[in-house]
């Protein structure tokens, strides 16, 4: 079996979840997430392929989309990421940024 | 004439000189400090009331997205202990998550109508092919749109799968056709 991770999906916040009000709502911290993993080199090549083809309600980040520094970021934040946003805003990516820096530095 | 002039003069300055009195006598009472103390403490009541209202509402837009996120969880959780109980591996059945449709060549395929691609939740393989595919999803959630994204997906060449670990593809019989489990 192939174990990976699923992180968060889309349709699980629209059209699966509650007070979502639409699939562009959803799309918003997944896009912001990308967009960061991709400029830190956190990316797997599956990762990269998925970027290539765009957020749709099909969209999911897993962990065969990220390379190990991607993971270990992940694992240690995601859920803290997720309960400081609602989806009106745009994610506040200062955690995962203080913990790069922590990393280049160590 | 003039007398009855003054009087009424008189009688009207008696008036403002009550009335300002009473004006005066009622900033000063104790009742007037009761009524500013109600009127203060209304209002900052209110306000306070506003405040915890609107922090309350915070919460739970953010409380929200976490339980829409775990809500995901779970129901994928169940389904994939399912399938592992009904796919057992050391059967040879190997369960992939995630997985979109490609071509023979192993290129993802995109609806030529919508340009999107197809991810699987769960597909089963055995021997190099797929024997079920499975999207899981909340009671209500409506899938017919991604279904139908589906079938023009396999009817333009999107057939295979590709495993994660040997990078093989798998292929997907045309009769097979992706299950919709709901769950709570």
């Amino acid at each position: 079996m192939s174990n990976i991770e699923v992180y968060d999906k889309v349709s699980w916040h629209f059209p699966e979840g509650q007070n979502c009000t639409s699939l562009e709502v959803a799309k918003v911290h997944f896009v912001a997430l990308m967009e960061w993993l991709k400029i830190n080199n956190l990316l797997s090549d599956e990762g990269k392929e998925v970027l290539e083809l765009g957020f749709n309600s099909d969209f999911s980040i897993t962990s065969s989309m990220l390379d190990s520094k991607g993971n270990e970021v992940l694992k240690k934040h995601y859920s803290d990421l997720i309960r400081s946003i609602d989806y009106t805003n745009k994610p506040n990516l200062t955690p995962l940024n203080d913990w790069l820096e922590i990393t280049k530095n160590s | 004439m003039h007398e009855i002039i003054k009087a009424l003069t008189s009688k009207s300055k008696e008036t403002s000189v009550g009335e300002g009195l009473k004006e005066t006598a009622i900033k000063e009472s104790p009742l007037q400090n009761s009524i500013e103390s109600i009127e203060n403490s209304s209002l900052e009541g209110v306000k306070a009331q506003n405040e915890l209202i609107t922090e309350k509402i915070n919460a739970e837009k953010i409380e929200q997205i976490e339980k829409n996120r775990e809500a995901g969880v779970n129901r994928e959780d169940l389904a994939h202990k399912e399938l592992q109980k009904e796919f057992p591996d050391n059967e040879g059945y190997k369960i992939e998550r995630e997985q979109y449709l490609r071509d023979k060549d192993g290129n993802i395929v995109k609806d030529s109508e919508t340009g999107e691609a197809r991810r699987i939740d769960f597909t089963i393989t055995k021997d190099g092919e797929v024997i079920k595919s499975v999207e899981v999803t909340s009671e209500t959630a409506p899938k017919e749109v991604q279904v139908a994204k589906e079938d023009r997906i396999r009817n333009e060449g999107g057939n295979f799968i590709k495993d994660r670990d040997t990078g093989q593809l798998a292929e997907i019989p045309k009769e097979n056709k992706t299950e919709v489990w709901r769950y709570a």
